[in-house]
């Protein structure tokens, strides 16, 4: 049997409906913009889309399964990736 | 199935103010193939712009209608993508910003 794959810190499961949520939070618009966009490529290249809902400087990140159904490896994977994008905006935004 | 040729997701983004709200329908329009669906008063000088199309235009055309906010002053209160909205939400969708309540609380999908 496979283990699970461990979700990134910050990151939640919610029961209902079954998703994945975080919320990230940055210091400028800039920060938020450059993570956007980096979410947007991550998004083109796995074929996974979250809803997305943001303000000037927060992103909330909410990932379904399949067809509705729980979470699975896909979506963690995902998540995981977008916190080192997360990451990754805030230190490029600000150099 | 209704609405299955405006595509999949929903795209809103509400302003302060009309200004950056029609700021923002410019530019997620000329931004990407979305559809502007509706534009909602809110209240209290709050307007929601509405746009559907597939996931990854209504994606592009939303970070686009927030920058636009975001040049006409302090315009930008939230964005939000839906990647597929519920059937049940379909039917108090707009379902265009000319017909009948001009995208507002009245015009109603009629699936």
């Amino acid at each position: 049997m496979v283990a699970p794959t461990l979700l990134a810190p910050g990151w939640e499961r919610v029961a209902r409906p079954p998703s994945l949520f975080r919320r990230y939070d940055f210091a400028s618009y800039r920060q938020t913009r450059a993570f956007l966009d980096a979410l947007a490529a991550l998004s083109d290249e796995t074929g996974l889309y979250p809803d997305l809902g943001f303000g000037r400087t927060h992103v909330n990140v909410t990932l379904y399964g399949a067809g509705g159904g729980t979470p699975g490896d896909p979506e963690v994977g995902f998540a995981n990736r977008a916190a080192a994008l997360a990451t990754a905006s805030s230190d490029a935004a600000e150099g | 199935m209704a609405n299955e040729k405006l595509g999949i997701a929903l795209g809103m983004i509400e302003t302060r103010g009309l200004v950056p709200a029609i700021e923002a329908a410019d530019a997620m329009t000329k931004a990407s193939e979305v559809r502007l669906i509706g534009r909602q008063f809110v209240g209290g000088g709050y307007v929601t712009v509405l746009v559907r199309g597939e996931t990854g235009a209504v994606n592009a055309a939303v970070r686009a209608g927030a920058d636009a906010c975001e040049r006409v002053g302090d315009g930008l209160a939230a964005a939000h993508i839906i990647a597929r909205p519920h059937m049940e939400v379909e039917q108090v969708l707009p379902t265009g910003p000319n017909a009948l309540g001009g995208g507002r609380d009245g015009e109603i999908a009629l699936s």
